[in-house]
């Protein structure tokens, strides 16, 4: 390694200034050129799963020691492009935009690819309008690694999976997100204010006994996590009894879920009664669940700081031929293993920075609703270039 | 130049071939060498077989994260024709022929930034002056849409033209390509095993060029295209005793179709620093060398169209992977553009 630094060092002599002369460099000078470690190799072994994560796994990770920062557009992204079945492995059916679901003949359709992502891009342009003064501010990843995983069964031992993540990551996502596998977790929060002037625009009704109890909640902070649901029904993962779902074209709050208040008292109280989700409605009904196109851009990492401390982690794409059990690299307590299945796989969760564990997609209520605009990917132009 | 190199690369086929071709190379001088054209260097091995039999190749210098050594052993490495059941059949191929050579040599841009704002997009060596040279170092280049890797697979295997049923037929064979690791890692020892059957790398490029700026000083700028198709890659994991259909990975149908760089509106650069690190380095689209004024919005919002029209995209396709019965299916990355990065290594 020593040696390819020297020579590569080398060889840039000569093309940039050509009239000089490559010298031989002498032992002693040799030993004085530290060896960087710009690539390590580690492996590592599992078998505390269950079920079809049971047995035994070994795993081989190559990370990459470089950082890295850029601006790129994919005009379209598709991986796991294979037949899958409406509600077989957690795959949920394609809807049209009112979440009626689609069929083939008698079949439920279901989108062809585990992900598709539309006008995918990393990274962002700023006063795109302005082509003298627009400035392209990029997606930062830092350790970049690639990581095969075996099964080892029967003596035998066979490629089960690989997948590409980074240690620390920051900056916008942005896609039109058409089919979406694997984990999106993100929080949305706004006031019991905002809830109810959507909700009851014209004020309550006659004795509207939760219209009254949201209108005395007032300012009262109501939170709640979104994830990728079935919107023809509102079932997410849980619901379904599934790690994660399948080809998902929605994200909302899914059935049985809540908003919650951290505030006391008794109004803050009933706030999860008042906010159960049912068939993708809250408080009667109030839409809770979204197509993941309005989704445009997620920032990746917490926007308000800087990269060293608002970088997020554990974030990876997979593609697996059988269940893997990833190792969990987000660092939030409790977290052991991403527990993933055939197919592709994409993993933006919570990560643990600062002690705190934060989410790598923050919504008001207004953004829940009515989505995340695009930003600019490109100089004049959103996307498409 | 060209008459000594010709010389040793058929000194190099006669070693591959063992055939009976003797010649002494001998060294220029700089006047010798100055005076020559550079008008370029055709490289056709064909009939070529490299095959490393029991050769082991010993790697040092990886560790693990623990800083404990990882030693390589890189046991096996053959080129050869496609058909030649991982390397068990000595069978040649071609790195280059005479009528399709990899070329190296030294050519004009065709760019003419001061003249007809047409000629920028256009020719051989768009985006790059007409008034500077450059190096490129190419692999074979067919126009036919049959034996053209890239008009082939987008027809074919990433579309399913009504042709393809008479083209296939008539495709050239490509390369198989293997190589065996054997990485000693503290677990224990673990094994890859890549195997590549029926490569095709032509229509890749690689060019360098330098223009002195105000200072007279210069810096090297690149741009490489990666144009490689392989019918099948198997990456195998076992060193003995395995069953290979049920623990291999099979990626069909493997299609690269890189573009780093365009021209010298966008040069991909190179750099080591001080403390031994390198920086690869695409910048954002320079407007300069059309003489855009980047201070008018309107003239660089019409710069930015033009770049995107014209500036190459990148493909990405794998037909298919899997292992035993089980598929991941599919995979497509489509029109991916760069419009900037910096890849800065750094300790672990």
């Amino acid at each position: 390694m020593k040696y390819t630094q020297v020579l590569v060092a080398g060889l840039l002599a000569h093309f940039s200034t050509s009239a000089s002369a490559l010298e031989a460099i002498s032992d002693r000078e040799m030993a004085e050129v530290s060896g960087q470690a710009f690539i390590a190799i580690n492996d590592s072994a599992y078998s505390n799963g269950s079920g079809e994560w049971a047995g035994n796994y070994e795993f081989t990770k190559v990370n990459l020691g470089m950082k890295a920062e850029t601006l790129v557009n994919v005009g379209e992204l598709k991986l796991g492009k294979f037949d899958r079945t409406a509600y077989q492995d957690g795959t949920v059916p394609m809807t049209d935009a009112n979440g009626n679901v689609i069929y083939n003949g008698s079949q439920r359709a279901v989108y062809d690819s585990d992900l598709i992502l539309e006008n995918f891009a990393l990274g962002r342009v700023d006063n795109y309008t302005d082509g003298a003064a627009a400035e392209i501010v990029p997606f930062i990843v830092n350790n970049p690694y690639l990581e095969l995983a075996y099964k080892i069964e029967n003596g035998e031992r066979r490629v089960a999976g690989l997948r590409l993540g980074f240690a620390n990551a920051q900056g916008d996502l942005s896609a039109d997100i058409i089919s979406y596998t694997g984990k999106l977790e993100g929080e949305i929060r706004g006031s019991a204010r905002t809830a109810y002037d959507k909700t009851y625009p014209n004020g309550c009704g006659f004795f509207d006994l939760n219209c009254y109890a949201l209108s005395i909640a007032g300012d009262t902070e109501i939170y709640s996590n979104i994830e990728p649901v079935d919107g023809s029904t509102g079932n997410g993962a849980p619901n379904l009894g599934v790690q994660y779902l399948k080809r998902a074209s929605w994200f909302g709050v899914r059935n049985d879920n809540n908003f919650k208040s951290d505030e006391g008292g008794l109004i803050a109280s009933l706030i999860p009664s008042l906010t159960r989700s049912n068939n993708c409605r809250v408080l009667g009904d109030t839409e809770s669940c979204f197509r993941s196109t309005i989704y445009q851009s997620i920032y990746i990492g917490d926007k308000n700081t800087d990269f060293a401390t608002g970088s997020a982690k554990g974030l990876f794409v997979s593609i697996q031929t059988e269940s893997v059990p990833w190792e969990d690299l987000s660092e939030v307590p409790g977290t052991d293993r991403v527990l993933t299945q055939r197919g592709a796989y994409l993993n933006i969760a919570r990560y643990q920075s600062g002690g705190v564990t934060k989410y790598p997609l923050y919504l008001t209520l207004e953004e829940g609703v009515n989505g995340t605009p695009r930003v600019a990917t490109c100089v004049g132009r959103l996307k498409g270039c | 130049m060209k008459k000594h190199l010709t010389v040793g690369i058929t000194s190099l086929i006669a070693t591959s071939l063992a055939s009976s071709v003797y010649a002494d190379l001998t060294q220029m001088n700089d006047q010798q060498l100055s005076d020559s054209t550079a008008a370029g260097l055709g490289l056709a091995l064909e009939n070529f077989v490299l095959n490393s039999d029991s050769a082991v190749l010993k790697v040092t210098g990886i560790n693990d994260s623990l800083g404990n050594e990882v030693a390589v052993n890189w046991s096996e490495l053959y080129i050869m024709g496609e058909g030649s059941e991982e390397g068990s059949i000595s069978t040649p191929t071609d790195i280059g022929s005479y009528l399709h050579p990899w070329v190296f040599r030294s050519v004009r841009g065709t760019a003419d930034w001061d003249g007809d704002p047409a000629t920028h997009h256009s020719g051989e060596y768009a985006a790059i002056g007409d008034d500077i040279a450059l190096m490129e170092f190419t692999t074979g280049r067919f126009n036919s849409a049959t034996q053209n890797t890239k008009q082939y697979v987008e027809a074919c295997i990433m579309a399913n033209d009504p042709a393809c049923s008479t083209m296939t037929p008539l495709r050239r064979k490509g390369m198989d390509i293997g190589s065996k690791f054997e990485f000693l890692l503290p677990g224990g020892p673990e094994y890859l095993d890549v195997d590549i059957k029926g490569a095709y790398v032509d229509g890749s490029q690689f060019r360098l060029w330098s223009r002195a700026d105000d200072s007279a000083s210069s810096e090297l700028f690149a741009q490489l295209r990666v144009n490689f198709f392989a019918k099948e890659i198997d990456i195998g994991v076992c060193d003995s005793g395995c069953n290979a259909n049920l623990s291999t990975l099979n990626l069909d149908n493997v299609y690269l179709d890189i573009n780093l760089g365009y021209g010298e509106i966008q040069p991909l650069t190179f750099d080591v620093t001080s403390n031994g690190h390198f920086e690869l380095e695409l910048a954002k689209p320079n407007p300069g060398p059309q003489g855009v004024d980047s201070n008018n919005s309107a003239a660089m919002l019409a710069f930015y169209d033009d770049f995107y029209a014209n500036a190459p995209k990148s493909n990405v396709y794998i037909g298919n992977i899997q292992v035993g019965n089980n598929t991941a299916g599919e995979a497509i990355v489509r029109d991916m553009s760069i419009q900037y990065m910096k890849i800065t290594s750094q300790d672990l």
